[in-house]
């Protein structure tokens, strides 16, 4: 079944990631953007611009730049950025294990949390706890990770000095230091997953809930811990687990924010500060890691869903 | 250590090995303290090789890996630093520069005049240069002996020792390809970097090889990417960062967090470009007419929140080319405005106004000449360098971090070449004969400031520039850092501490 699901993923992969590269790459020729600029300053003028547009090799044909381009990405060779000619792959590489970090962390809160309060919400439903988790977790689904983590460095870093408010410090020079200066920006960015995957998971439960399959186990005489975990949870956290499999992307993506907040020269940091400056090799090479990422993780959420609803697998 | 300690010891550090995928966490964050460091949120510059580095505020920076050949001083003269003096001769086209004996970079190679001519012909030559430009005025350079560096020039030009300063003169190892030297820099400067992570952090340390290593007093500097404007006054709080760069909204918050702000002198002056050989600036009323649209002020409070100065030269008042005679010669009068475009029969002018980013500026000219009957459009263009430096806009912003030598300033906008001239070849009458005669005038001459400012003058009959607001350089540092000396656009770390 596993098989099935990863020969499913690569006869989607392969298409989605040439259309993307191809249209990424044809960007740059559309924009018009070249690497003169960022080299040349008040320097430039239109012979030099040439002379350094021709050393690039972006006077030869499209196709030819695609291919040699392309031929790169499959031996793992992103290019050199624009910018400051360093090597893409390598910075992209440093930049993911920061982002990795932040956003690793941040899931684990939001899966913690989100599963937490949405198995609390959907146990007491329609109590005053079910009511004041959901009303809780509307508010924060809409706090952008950029306001919470201006306030979490004025409270935690600031008033009470309890964490680092910016920089990254690699888990090698220790894994206390590592995890007090990513866990305010993950924090900052797991809120909106938290109360996504609790407002899901309370739905997909409390609909569970009023299954027949339930009524029939209550009648039975099950105890309401073995109904719960055997009957409910697998058969209503579904969507929840869905949910988390987007996440992570947005979880990718939100990172632009408060990596810049926090001061982290991570993967969202350095796609939007080559995208700002027009950087393009830089930009393809954030594309081509980013597609792969997103890639394997909703693999992964596949794989787990294919486990524990196996009628997801069947496309039912 | 008894046995339940020690269990959870493993228990930790195999969890610590789940989690990281390898078991290697040695704690060592606290040695960095043990010795003075100065960490400083920042741009990191895109390049170390001071050939390639382009913007006036990078040299800054690379200041901290290369020793220049002069520096300037607070009052913006130039000053011995590798060359411990220099010499014209009498014509006043050939001018020596004697270095001091002994030096080497931080690789051990000499630095003597063969380094510094190989520097100064790579500058000339290099393809990707961003200073060739810049060294127009110089013929040829040669090697007298080890000590003194002969430098030909093409006129009679007594602004070189300026000009051979931080901007254009860091001298860099010959003994290291150009291509390698961007990444991993070999001056002779204060610092030598140890750790370069573009787009990261470049950690250095004290180079004790350097000519003045006696007086730098910080052992370590740490470059770090500068967070959002946002969040660095909380990181200096916090004492995450020691000195970073503040822009003008983030002032006020500095101040209440009891940090210093320094406002440290510039050359930097903005403003609009105008391209007078395209319409509808070919006709000389409508530029007068956009002269005197302008509120400078209204720069000043909404751009730079007060901070900065009026100013409708290159320069910022009170600087020696700032010329007092010419200040406020087309005064702010909308009415006068009105009145030139009607009898330029100009009705509904609209033009564009290409920009390469948002920016309040642009959208105050939209404002003031939309005041008057000049409709401008704002285009953002990101590839807004191509045509604004093939001279293909009618109206653009462009704001400059200026030259140590103002000649040079004033030829980069005045200029029948210069590059900052939307309008060349066209330049004011009499600025060619001014410029000459400034440049020809020794920097100790009693005529010098007067020559200078009367180049200024002429120059600012040019159409093709109206000049906004200036704005200081601005810093915030924490209480630790000792004051920075107020250098004009420059940072020096000879005397700077930083208590631990």
């Amino acid at each position: 079944m596993i098989l099935k699901i990863l020969a499913r993923t690569v006869a989607i992969f392969v298409p989605v990631f040439l259309v993307a590269t191809f249209v990424t790459f044809a960007l740059r020729s559309l924009s018009g953007l070249t690497p003169a600029h960022l080299q040349l300053g008040e320097s430039a003028t239109p012979e030099t611009v040439a002379a350094i547009e021709h050393e690039w090799g972006l006077d030869r044909p499209f196709l030819t730049q695609y291919g040699d381009w392309f031929a790169g990405v499959l031996r793992g060779d992103l290019g050199v950025s624009w910018y400051n000619g360093a090597d893409i792959a390598g910075l992209l590489l440093e930049g993911a294990i920061v982002s990795l970090s932040v956003a690793g962390l941040a899931l684990v809160i939001g899966i913690v949390f989100g599963f937490g309060f949405g198995v609390l919400a959907a146990v007491r439903r329609t109590t005053w706890v079910d009511r004041a988790i959901t009303g809780v977790m509307t508010a924060v689904s809409v706090m952008p990770s950029f306001v919470v983590g201006i306030a979490l460095v004025a409270v935690f870093a600031v008033a009470l000095g309890w964490f680092p408010s910016a920089g990254y410090v690699p888990a090698e020079r220790g894994l206390g230091l590592w995890l007090a200066h990513i866990t305010l920006p993950a924090v900052a960015l797991s809120f909106d997953t938290v109360a996504d995957v609790a407002r899901q998971l309370r739905a997909g439960l409390v609909a569970a809930y009023r299954e027949n399959y339930v009524t029939g186990a209550v009648v039975r005489g099950l105890s309401p811990r073995r109904i719960f975990l055997r009957h409910v949870l697998r058969n209503g956290m579904g969507p929840a687990l869905t949910v988390l499999g987007l996440k992570f992307p947005a979880l990718l993506g939100g990172a632009v924010v408060t990596e810049s907040i926090f001061g982290m020269a991570g993967f969202g940091k350095f796609a939007a500060d080559s995208a700002q400056r027009g950087d393009v090799p830089a930009v393809q090479g954030v594309l081509v890691v980013s597609v792969v990422l997103v890639v394997v993780f909703n693999l992964l959420v596949n794989v787990i869903l294919a486990r524990v609803t196996p009628a997801s697998a069947r496309g039912v | 250590m008894t046995g339940r300690a020690l269990f959870r010891t493993r228990v930790v550090s195999v969890l610590g090995s789940l989690l990281l995928g390898s078991a290697g966490c040695a704690g060592g964050a606290a040695a960095a303290d043990a010795v003075p460091t100065l960490r400083w949120a920042v741009t990191l510059p895109a390049h170390w090789d001071p050939v390639v580095s382009g913007s006036g505020a990078q040299f800054r920076i690379l200041s901290l890996a290369y020793a220049s050949l002069t520096e300037i001083d607070e009052k913006g003269e130039a000053v011995p630093s590798l060359a411990e003096s220099w010499t014209y001769n009498d014509a006043g086209d050939q001018v020596t520069f004697h270095l001091r004996p002994n030096l080497t970079f931080s690789d051990g190679t000499p630095l003597n005049a063969a380094a510094v001519r190989a520097y100064l012909e790579r500058a000339k030559t290099q393809k990707d240069s961003a200073l060739f430009g810049d060294l127009t005025s110089i013929e040829s350079v040669s090697a007298r002996g080890d000590l003194d560096v002969v430098v030909d020039l093409t006129q009679v030009d007594y602004q070189i020792p300026l000009l051979l300063g931080e901007r254009v003169a860091q001298i860099s190892s010959p003994a290291v390809d150009p291509a390698a030297l961007d990444r991993s820099p070999v001056g002779a400067g204060p610092f030598t970097v140890v750790e370069n992570v573009p787009g990261s952090h470049v950690y250095l340390e004290k180079n004790a090889g350097y000519w003045d290593a006696a007086n730098i007093h910080i052992e370590r500097v740490e470059l770090l990417a500068e967070p959002d404007p946002a969040t660095i006054v909380s990181g200096l709080q916090t004492g995450v960062y020691d000195l970073a760069n503040v822009v003008p909204a983030q002032v006020r918050a500095a101040e209440a967090a009891k940090l210093d702000v320094v406002v440290q002198p510039g050359f930097n002056a903005s403003n609009i470009s105008i391209n007078v050989n395209k319409a509808p600036f070919d006709d000389p009323r409508v530029v007068d007419a956009v002269r005197h649209a302008i509120n400078r002020q209204e720069f000043v409070d909404k751009v730079t929140f007060g901070i900065g100065k009026v100013t409708d030269q290159p320069f910022p008042p009170g600087y020696l080319a700032y010329d007092d005679a010419s200040a406020n010669a087309y005064p702010y009068d909308p009415a006068k405005a009105k009145a030139l475009l009607a009898e330029a029969g100009a009705v509904n002018v609209a033009v564009d106004l290409v920009i390469p980013a948002q920016s309040t500026a642009a959208e105050i000219i939209q404002a003031q000449l939309g005041a008057v009957g000049i409709t401008v459009t704002i285009k953002v263009d990101p590839n807004w360098a191509t045509p604004f430096f093939a001279k293909d806009l009618a109206l653009s912003v462009y704001g400059t971090t200026g030259r140590e030598s103002p000649v040079q300033t004033l030829t980069a906008h005045f200029g029948p070449d210069g590059p900052l001239n939307l309008s060349t070849p066209y330049q004011p009458a009499g600025f060619e004969e001014a410029v000459r005669k400034a440049r020809q005038t020794p920097l100790d001459s009693p005529d010098y400031q007067g020559n200078l400012r009367a180049a200024t003058r002429a120059g600012l009959g040019s159409r093709a520039l109206v000049f906004t607001y200036s704005q200081p350089n601005l810093f915030v540092k924490s209480p630790k850092v000792s004051d920075i000396a107020p250098i004009p656009g420059q940072i020096h770390w000879t005397g700077l501490t930083v208590t631990p």
